[in-house]
């Protein structure tokens, strides 16, 4: 499909980008929506199918976010989830998911941070809507088992 | 409250443009002779026209200079003072640089005058663009 004038793209996702910054990141927020669309002007060039551009640019936004997170909470800090249940789930999914190989870490972060469906993690991934259900899976497998380990 | 702040719209804009990473800059301006679409590129003014229906011109040029194009007031601004001056009638010859690389079938029409052309090759000797030229005069002042 071909790609649009970036300004469609633009006018047509600037506002869910944005709502979705806002309940991750609060006031943070405005510094990563013009990042998120920076980055996005930045690779667009390079853009080959104009299909799943909404995915694209929610998977920007959320890098950007979880960027954001980590600065705000310096890695290796034990994260007290009693106290912080005020954080957006892909702030807690972050660090929790530092260990799992790039594209399961993904599936998760996508599926139960952000809460996509699977074609668009799919898209997101650049793969099948069964391999993205299956590295979230296989994700959140390998996180139980972390887990129960002492 | 979900919705993108104006202001903050209009941030991104104008850094998109100044981080250069636009094919083209448009904006609509307001003239006496009816409002005008505008768009710049990086080498010069390559868009002036009557049809101001934002969507189509920005399929058109995206098509002729890349997929980058952007509502971003900031780089139309010398061509806003000049128009500007020109119809308050304190400027007969325009002096901003055009990229004439859609002209042929674009509304832009820009006539290079031999004077223009001479005192761009004196000035602007590494560039090999004509760095000037003339538009013809609004239809209104043909008229009258």
């Amino acid at each position: 499909m071909r790609i649009p004038p970036f300004e469609s793209f633009y006018e047509q996702n600037k506002d869910p980008v944005f709502a979705h910054l806002r309940r991750l990141l609060g006031d943070g927020a405005e510094d990563a929506f013009q990042e998120t669309f920076l980055r996005a002007l930045r690779a667009y060039p390079r853009l080959k199918d104009g299909r799943h551009l909404r995915a694209w640019v929610f998977t920007i936004a959320g890098r950007i976010a979880i960027d954001e997170a980590r600065k705000q909470r310096p890695r290796g800090a034990m994260p007290e989830l009693a106290a912080e249940d005020g954080l957006p789930p892909h702030a807690e999914l972050g660090p929790l998911t530092d260990e799992l190989p790039p594209k399961e870490r993904a599936a998760v972060v996508l599926r139960y941070g952000f809460d996509l469906p699977y074609d668009e993690i799919a898209a997101a991934l650049g793969s099948s809507e069964d391999a993205a259900r299956q590295a979230a899976s296989s994700g959140v497998r390998r996180l139980r088992e972390r887990s129960k380990q002492p | 409250m979900n919705t993108v702040p104006p202001t903050l719209d209009a941030r991104f804009r104008a850094e998109a443009a100044a981080e250069g990473l636009l094919d083209v800059a448009y904006d609509v301006l307001e003239s006496p002779v009816g409002d005008l679409f505008v768009g710049v590129s990086d080498r010069g003014l390559c868009v002036i026209s009557y049809d101001t229906d934002a969507e189509d011109q920005a399929e058109r040029l995206a098509r002729g200079f890349g997929s980058r194009v952007l509502r971003s007031p900031r780089p139309i601004e010398p061509t806003k003072r000049q128009l500007h001056e020109y119809f308050e009638g304190k400027r007969r010859r325009f002096d901003l640089d055009v990229d004439l690389r859609l002209s042929r079938d674009s509304a832009v029409s820009c006539s290079r005058s031999s004077a223009a052309s001479r005192s761009a090759r004196s000035r602007r000797t590494a560039h090999s663009l004509p760095a000037r030229a003339s538009l013809g005069p609004p239809v209104r002042s043909e008229r009258s």
